[in-house]
């Protein structure tokens, strides 16, 4: 399968290969909302041939119109010339970057602070219900800082709760197995803060199936975040990283249980290329594996049936179905452990959370997570699981009457 | 354009329905073309009243104003090249109406076909017309363009369904044109000159559309012939046999070397024409037709024929049409894509035509599209990089166009004329129809605001221009 989010096209290649023929306009979840060519991929990338050209007045304006978009890849399913749209946006978001240099937004201090995670969250964490509490003050519209920085207060206020002990204070370096596969697991910033219960349910299931995990403790944030605002030097930085923490380890497969980790570790040889790493880092990324993808495709994983008290519906997250092309195996797992069929076909709409998207635009943001959310629950679910941090954080805070779950939760051993 | 006229406008509308930054204005400087050029100011107007307002500005201060749908047109219409105002009429969505007892759907311009088309099929209606772009172009554009599509054998295309309209005049009265009766004589018919007059001679606000009662059954056949003569040989014998195909598609031999491995089937050695088929209908006249039609394939020497009698089948093989178009990149950069219609007897002389000059030209130029009503799709490919071939290209196109009317055909069945066949459009009308056309076009539209610079042969200026 073509990965939409991300062919073969140099992210930095022109976009005047866009035809012009608008189809992008039927699928983007953002032109939807908003109805104007400035934030679908037909605008941006004409946009940015003229600046290109040299026709831009203002930079900041193409800034702007470059940060409103999903990069959900929705667009490039739909693309007449098969356009990695979300790798262009990332690419001209970067070249931008470099070129006219750097510009405060929350959206870059939620990028370094991703980067930082590892040394701050064992930090912050004795500190974390005096941050949770500070974090809803914060957020409140009558606060100072809301008044200073609105956009960075209401990002701040959707986050969830800090967990008090950070994933890998609760989780063991070595999991011992019974000589079957070993594996290194990256935890990534999402569970290492926010869903430490995913890790633990993922660890859970390598116990029982007697899989040996090793969990390296100097691993840091995938890059993600970094290489959507266009941090792209921070981002190889994160992933030579990754190479020197998880390259050498003796193991068969590198799996995270965060969809956006998993999308962009396997993107580490197209991150790394024309560097020193760029051949280690493409070794890397073939070992890595989304979780469910492991369990189904090589542990050969099938939950117990067990008795939940809801019905559950599956969000994929873009980075899963587009991004990996993994669409049937959450939906393995979960119809073995709820004994129901789950046809429900994939989901095409993104979840709002883009990357930065959320902090930058978090009232549209949220708009389109309560649009997700409330589908869900008109089709009669009761528990939404899904397999991404980031969707994660932004089903929960628009879920009325709608438990979001990470999907590993639901498909454990039973005990 | 008058910073006190943008003042004005931006007071009757509001500050968030202009745009008045050149990044953003820039988002509406194209179309469906290579062709651009910056407009001074983008309003998104939601009333016949505020754009009645913003014409009668335009013929005071004396600034162009160019209506656009979703800027999905093939010709350039919507593309502002004298500058001044866009009117995106994409707010103005709403479906007012969908009357099951009257067969009628009163609409806005702005609203998605692929919406519309949903909407009255949830009343077991159905409005036929089916462009390639029906998922995001507007009935606006499609009425403004006379836009056409695949099921255009059996059903026609948009004029056929339009009843009637309410369309604002470029000197700013608001009129209503036809009627929301099938049948209708009182005066002139202005209602078809609208059609396809390419946003030249008003701003339609209102659209009173014919809708069909929705067919029960539908199956689509594919057809693979060893020559290009014995499929276009076959599809003058399908219609003359009252088969009444709904769709007639058909590729050729450079067409199906682009798609042939995106194809949902493996397509027999030796073909080099493949003839797509749809029939709709009731349920046991539909497998008639379609049996008679693999029937009536198979004794015009078909290699191998395809019956899709479920959905999903039949979904794999428009599936491989509709990748026509991207597969095309594959051969060279650029294209010139032509739509050219001819009359039914004439398509496998026009084809064979078509490959003549491909040969001579030296350029790889595809045939595919409705066989079934004469209107071919032509894609002229080349390399603007490559001199040679940026040279050939135009020629070619010339050529065809030669060809077309020599053949008694038209220069364009659905895309219309715009700003990229203009400067051909003496090849097919005359100096009086010209003249007559132009005098019509004075008498709506006496001070030339309306969407200037289309559809009549320029005085040839530039149409590229990134600077203000």
């Amino acid at each position: 399968m073509v990965n939409p989010l991300s062919a073969d096209i140099p992210s930095s290649s022109p976009s005047s290969a866009c035809v012009r023929c608008g189809a992008c306009m039927a699928v983007c979840p953002l032109y939807d909302l908003l109805g104007r060519e400035t934030v679908v991929a037909r605008g941006k990338l004409n946009l940015w041939d003229l600046y290109q050209a040299g026709g831009v007045a203002s930079k900041e304006r193409l800034r702007e119109v470059l940060e409103c978009c999903l990069l959900c890849g929705a667009c490039t399913e739909k693309c007449a010339v098969g356009l990695a749209v979300p790798d262009l946006i990332k690419g001209a978001r970067a070249e931008l970057r470099v070129r006219e240099g750097w510009k405060w937004s929350p959206a870059l201090v939620l990028a370094y602070l991703a980067w930082q995670s590892p040394h701050l969250l064992p930090a912050l964490a004795p500190l974390a219900p005096v941050i949770n509490r500070l974090k809803s003050r914060v957020g409140r519209e009558s606060g100072l800082a809301y008044r200073l920085w609105p956009h960075l207060a209401w990002g701040l206020q959707g986050l969830p709760d800090l967990s008090p002990v950070p994933f890998r204070s609760q989780a063991p370096r070595h999991l011992p197995g019974r000589g079957k596969v070993k594996i290194a697991f990256f935890v990534g910033c999402g569970i290492e803060a926010f869903f430490p219960r995913a890790g633990q349910a993922f660890l859970a299931i390598c116990q029982h199936l007697g899989i040996e995990v090793v969990i390296p403790p100097d691993q840091g944030c995938c890059g993600l975040l970094s290489e959507s605002v266009g941090e792209r030097d921070l981002a190889r930085t994160q992933g030579r990283q990754m190479v020197q923490e998880f390259a050498a380890l003796p193991v068969d497969f590198v799996v995270t249980a965060c969809a956006s980790c998993s999308y962009q570790l396997k993107r580490l040889g197209v991150l790394l290329d024309g560097t020193p790493e760029a051949r280690a880092g493409a070794s890397l990324a073939a070992k890595v594996k989304e979780a469910s993808e492991f369990l189904v495709q090589v542990a050969g994983y099938r939950p117990d049936l067990r008795q939940l008290p809801a019905e559950v519906a599956f969000h994929d997250p873009c980075h899963l179905h587009r991004g990996q092309g993994i669409i049937q195996e959450p939906r393995e797992l979960l119809a073995a452990a709820t004994g129901r069929e789950a046809p429900q076909p994939r989901e095409l709409v993104c979840c709002g959370q883009g990357g930065a998207f959320g902090v930058l635009y978090p009232e549209i943001s949220r708009g389109l997570g309560a649009a997700r959310t409330q589908a869900h629950r008109q089709k009669g679910a009761q528990i939404l699981a899904t397999s991404c941090t980031g969707c994660l954080v932004q089903l929960r805070q628009t879920a009325d009457n709608l438990r979001v779950v990470h999907l590993l939760e639901l498909v454990g051993p039973v005990t | 354009m008058d910073g006190a006229v943008v003042q004005d406008i931006t007071g009757l509308v509001g500050a968030q329905r202009v745009l008045t930054s050149r990044e953003e204005r820039w988002c509406y400087a194209y179309d469906a073309t290579d062709r651009e050029h910056l407009p001074d100011l983008v309003v998104f107007p939601e009333s016949a009243e505020e754009i009645s307002r913003i014409l009668k500005w335009a013929n005071r201060y004396g600034f162009p104003v160019v209506p656009r749908g979703a800027g999905t047109g093939r010709s350039g219409g919507a593309v502002p090249v004298a500058g001044g105002v866009v009117l995106v009429l994409t707010r103005m969505n709403r479906i007012l109406e969908i009357n099951p007892e009257d067969l009628v759907a009163v609409v806005e311009p702005g609203v998605i076909l692929g919406k519309l088309k949903a909407a009255v099929a949830a009343h077991g209606l159905y409005y036929p017309p089916d462009p390639g772009s029906a998922d995001y172009c507007t009935i606006g554009g499609n009425v403004a363009e006379c836009a056409g599509g695949a099921v255009a054998v059996q059903y026609g295309v948009t004029r056929d369904y339009v009843l009637g309209l309410t369309v604002v005049l470029p000197t700013g009265e608001i009129i209503d044109a036809g009627t929301r009766t099938m049948k209708g004589v009182v005066g002139y018919d202005l209602t078809r000159l609208f059609l396809g007059s390419e946003g030249t001679l008003g701003v339609i606000t209102q659209i009173i559309l014919r809708l069909v009662p929705q067919p029960e059954a539908r199956q689509t056949l594919a057809a693979g012939f060893a020559t290009l003569e014995a499929a276009t040989l076959a599809v003058g014998e399908i219609l003359r046999a009252g088969l009444t195909p709904t769709a007639l598609e058909f590729m050729d031999g450079a067409t199906l070397s682009c798609v042939r491995d995106l194809l949902p089937f493996a397509l027999p050695a030796g073909v080099a024409a493949l003839l797509l088929l749809a029939v709709e209908g009731h349920p046991r006249d539909v497998a008639q037709r379609a049996g008679g039609m693999v029937r009536l394939c198979r004794e015009q020497g078909a290699r191998a024929v395809i019956h899709a009698r479920k959905r999903e089948e039949a979904e794999r093989l428009w599936q491989a049409r509709r990748s026509v178009s991207p597969a095309t990149a594959r051969l060279k950069p650029q294209k010139i894509s032509e739509d050219v219609a001819v009359p039914l007897s004439a398509i496998p002389k026009l084809v064979a035509g078509v490959q003549e000059i491909s040969r001579r030209r030296l350029l790889p130029i595809l045939c595919f599209g409705h066989a079934g009503d004469g209107n071919i799709h032509i894609n002229v490919m080349y390399d603007r990089g490559v001199e040679g071939e940026r040279q050939a290209a135009p020629r070619a196109v010339k050529d065809i166009f030669t060809l077309v009317r020599a053949l008694k055909g038209t220069l364009s069945g659905e895309h219309g004329i715009g700003l990229t066949k203009a400067p051909y459009l003496r090849m097919e009308l005359s100096e009086e129809a010209i003249a007559l056309q132009k005098r019509l076009k004075q008498a709506f539209d006496p001070n030339n605001i309306m969407n200037p610079g289309k559809i009549f042969p320029p005085g040839l200026r530039s149409t590229y221009s990134i600077n203000d």
